[in-house]
């Protein structure tokens, strides 16, 4: 048996040996390893369903397809409201705002060498438009009553029954992505599907490969464009946080757009980067870049999204459709303390970013104070009659049910909770699965609704407070029923002067904050992380996603 | 006399009963998926997000959602004889498709690590039975009830913080089955005759090496316990002594007689290898982000893509079956008292 014993040991031991030689251990990311390839790797969230962007799934899907295809304006990265011109080089209002042309570049192809032309454009309208379409963007086209037509081969309009300030950005930028005519006019759904998985855009990127977790793009140089530096991405999806930042730190990503706080501050910060200093900075310009030297070759930063948390309440019924209850709860939440914390988000008090120029950054949030709260509510009617900890009037007691979506952070709401009962109100949450979710929301089913919103900068505020919007359906996009502020929205929508506009939103802000219909929380902060050899990351809080990597490129070599 | 029904019905008869049990489960497929939660059109579909009821009724009639049960099941399973299984509610891309994308990719994790499973497990298991009596063999057991207990899920979280991450040893990939410069698979006599297919190669090695393990682990100190638990039983029984008796040498006996012997469950175990190993890439292909049948079955689930979701549970049930009707077999052919009736 001693033999087998020692051929046992002795295989085992030649397994290891010729596995140590096959596998020898990569280089830890101490310095530039990038040797072979110039792409540059980021992390998915998610598997894609379609990088098609009028099929796709999920809306993170659009950090591909950015890439790929191309619209007939692209958005200024830092100034709201400024459009660089892309497919189209030209656009004009008709005088009375019912119509609007586009003039289009005459030199674009499409990956595949076809020539671009208004028939493009036209046929991404229908495409949107077609019956069963899964577009992002066809309830924003039905809504503004819109129809196209081509006016010549570079030329196209669009008419508009009802045409907002909002108009020009729905059609010129994300959601309208220009799809090939060519490759899409006749295709039976096996060819949508391959197109889904393999597009064909006008953009500086093109598809080469989707095999397993990986998506390929590489460059695509054009005449008519100046290239970027990079010469493609790779874009690896994980559903493990622990995968995607060891791959980070071992050199297999080169940009991660998403950490959390724990990976940020104690993992890649080696507890070196301080919170406070991250929270200071963010708060003044919108982006904190850390000591670039916490983690080897790592570069970090943090930037404000353009997210906004809150809770809407119900104003339709209940103990929430009292004001003086609303604005009493308004003091029960301790954003300071929470942003100390844990999130490094920005208070906020509206809807819209802090960022956003219709935000009055005069408007302060109510401040925590339980003892104001329970004056406030002492005052309207609410006492502990019978004595039960638990507040009422008129023999109801004030216990509120606030629903939440599945996998999303509730310790703001937890907060709330925890200093509501301490002054006798009884709030419940409620994670409920997301169709339950969206019926809940349909109906009117609560008293709160928890919610995160990632609005546009220069977002019509109309179908989130309009009382129009406060509808039982699919369309109740007003959560909370206000309906006080109709008229100004209506003027909101329809002044398309950009300043008066904001001035007009400021106005809003005031009032909403006024009636607190919603209790908002913070705007969310993003943690990304870079390797050092990648140069030119700029972060822009005011764009979705924040970056964008054809202004990047690789340090020389060496360096 | 007592006639013993052939090879030939033997396996007619096991794929009867195979078939029907197969046709049962299908049933339950059937109703277990028409019955998860908000399985209406496109309720967690994350495409339809946006859609009116009259959309939403549209799609659940063009699904054929508003039929009755057995009309569906009807539907769907003719087309499933046929191999049809339709297309992805999500995705729109055919499922068998899907399948074809998915498989070899689950395949490539689970075969190495069922034929890890049984050439370390069951060497292991003989070596403790012949030394059941030392301080060795009896920690070993400990560690072997140590590992069968640890979830995988849990192993292959720690193997990527340990062994794919510099703060410890970076030695191993994290995620997926190949490198991001490595070439695409070229075929079997570029693997074997290029520069580039060796490399492949050696990439496709490096990145299985911690699935393949964390799958294997349970699978290898399963296999050791029944062949310690197979052997000690075998070690006792007289012919063995009578084998020793005729002076016959110690690796005959132990592994011409005894092995022999006891080589009759764990050969059955190798019937159900495939379908369990199938169900452990749930979790292990979500850990390292590999896009096989267990993350595609998770990711179906969660948007209640249910032809995904009914191919997925058929073709697995149908593999259980299939490793089922195997075990038998293998099982009657390697011990003579076992007959079919």
């Amino acid at each position: 048996m001693r033999r087998t014993q020692l051929g046992l040991s002795m295989t085992i031991a030649g397994v290891a040996l010729i596995a140590g030689s096959m596998f020898a251990p990569e280089q830890p990311l101490r310095g530039d390893t990038r040797t072979r390839t110039d792409a540059v790797r980021i992390p998915l969230p998610a598997p894609p369903t379609d990088l098609n962007p009028h099929t796709r799934g999920y809306a993170f899907e659009d950090i591909v397809a950015d890439y790929v295809f191309d619209h007939l304006f692209e958005r200024d990265a830092d100034r709201v409201g400024v459009y660089h011109p892309s497919l189209a080089t030209e656009w004009a209002w008709n005088d009375d705002h019912t119509a609007m042309t586009f003039g289009l570049r005459t030199d674009v192809t499409w990956h595949d060498g076809e020539p671009f032309t208004a028939a493009d454009v036209a046929f991404t309208f229908a495409y949107a438009m077609r019956d069963g379409s899964r577009s992002p963007i066809k309830a924003a086209l039905v809504a503004a009553g819109a129809t196209c037509e081509v006016v010549g081969e570079h030329r196209v309009r669009f008419a508009f029954e009802r045409a907002t300030y909002r108009t020009f950005a729905l059609l010129a930028e994300r959601g309208f992505a220009i799809l090939p005519k060519h490759r899409l006019v006749d295709a039976s759904p096996d060819d949508e599907v391959a197109f889904g998985r393999a597009p064909i855009g006008t953009g500086p990127y093109r598809v080469t490969e989707w095999r397993g977790n990986r998506i390929r793009l590489v460059r695509r140089d054009a005449p008519w464009r100046t290239p970027p530096t990079i010469g493609g991405i790779v874009f690896k999806t994980y559903s493990s946080p622990e995968a995607s930042l060891a791959d980070l730190k071992r050199g297999a990503l080169d940009f991660h757009p998403r950490l959390s706080t724990t990976a940020f501050f104690d993992d890649l910060g080696r507890g070196r980067v301080e919170r406070a200093a991250v929270r200071d900075d963010l708060a003044r310009d919108g982006v904190a870049h850390c000591d670039p030297d916490t983690h080897g070759a790592l570069r970090l930063a943090a930037f404000t999204a353009p997210s906004v948390s809150f809770v809407a309440w119900n104003c339709r019924r209940g103990p929430t459709a009292d004001r003086a209850v609303r604005r009493a709860l308004a003091h029960l939440l301790d954003r300071d303390g929470l942003v100390e914390a844990s999130s490094l988000g920005r208070v906020a008090t509206s809807e819209q970013s802090p960022l956003a120029p219709g935000y009055d950054p005069t408007v302060q949030p109510l401040g925590f104070s339980p003892d104001a709260a329970l004056v406030a509510l002492r005052k309207a009617g609410w006492f502990d009659r019978d004595r039960d900890g638990v507040l009422d009037r008129s023999g109801a007691p004030l216990a509120l049910r606030i629903i939440a979506p599945p996998r999303c952070r509730l310790t703001a709401i937890e907060q709330l909770r925890t200093n509501a009962k301490a002054i006798g109100v009884a709030i419940t949450v409620d994670r409920l699965p997301a169709a339950r979710f969206s019926a809940a929301k349909r109906a009117f089913d609560f008293d709160g609704v928890f919610l995160g919103l990632t609005l546009d900068l220069d977002e019509d505020p109309y179908p989130i407070w309009h009382s129009s919007a406060a509808v039982a359906g699919p369309g109740n996009f007003n959560l909370s029923g206000y309906a006080k502020a109709d008229a100004l929205l209506e003027s909101i929508r329809h002044t398309f002067d950009d300043a008066r506009r904001a001035t007009l939103k400021r106005e809003l802000h005031r009032r909403i904050h006024d009636d607190q219909p919603a209790l908002f929380i913070q705007a969310q902060a993003r943690l990304v992380a870079w390797r050092r050899s990648l140069e030119g990351v700029v972060l822009h809080p005011r764009k979705p996603f924040g970056w964008d990597v054809r202004e990047w490129h690789w340090a020389a070599i060496g360096e | 006399m007592n006639a013993t029904p052939s090879l030939g019905r033997r396996i007619a008869r096991r794929l009867a009963i195979g078939g029907a049990t197969l046709f049962g489960i299908t049933v339950v497929v059937f109703v277990a998926t028409r019955a998860l939660p908000d399985v209406d059109a496109g309720a967690l579909d994350p495409t339809r997000v946006g859609a009116t009821d009259e959309e939403r009724a549209a799609i659940a009639a063009a699904r054929g959602l508003d039929e009755p049960w057995l009309t569906q099941y009807g539907a769907w399973i003719g087309s499933a004889l046929r191999l049809d299984f339709g297309r992805s509610w999500t995705s729109e891309r055919r499922v068998g498709d899907i399948l074809t994308d998915v498989v070899p990719r689950t395949l490539q994790i689970t075969i190495p690590a069922i034929a890890l499973c049984y050439l370390l497990g069951v060497p292991l298991g003989v070596l403790l039975a012949l030394r059941r009596r030392s301080a060795l063999a009896r920690a070993a057991t400990v560690a072997i009830v140590g590992a069968i207990c640890v979830p995988g899920f849990v192993a292959a979280t720690l193997s990527i913080v340990f062994f794919a991450n510099p703060d410890f040893f970076a030695w191993f990939p994290a995620t997926g089955l190949s490198g991001d410069d490595t070439a695409p698979y070229g075929g079997l006599a570029w693997l074997a005759t290029s520069a580039d297919g060796r490399a492949f190669a050696l990439d496709r090695l490096r990145h299985l090496v911690l699935p393949v393990t964390c799958m294997a682990l349970p699978g290898v100190a399963y296999i050791a316990e029944q062949t310690r638990v197979s052997m000690a039983t075998s070690l006792e029984q007289p012919w063995i002594e009578a084998a020793r008796a005729r002076g016959l040498g110690e690796r005959r006996v132990v592994f011409g007689y005894a092995l022999r012997d006891a080589a009759v469950p764990i050969v059955v175990l190798l019937g159900l290898a495939l379908p369990t190993a199938f169900s452990g890439s749930v979790f292990l292909e979500r850990v390292f982000s590999i896009e096989g049948v267990g993350w595609t079955f998770v990711q179906a689930v969660g948007e209640r893509d249910l032809p995904v979701v009914g191919a997925i549970a058929t073709v697995v049930a149908a593999l259980t079956l299939i490793g089922l009707v195997v075990a038998d077999l293998s099982r009657a052919a390697l011990d003579p008292r076992v007959t079919f009736r």
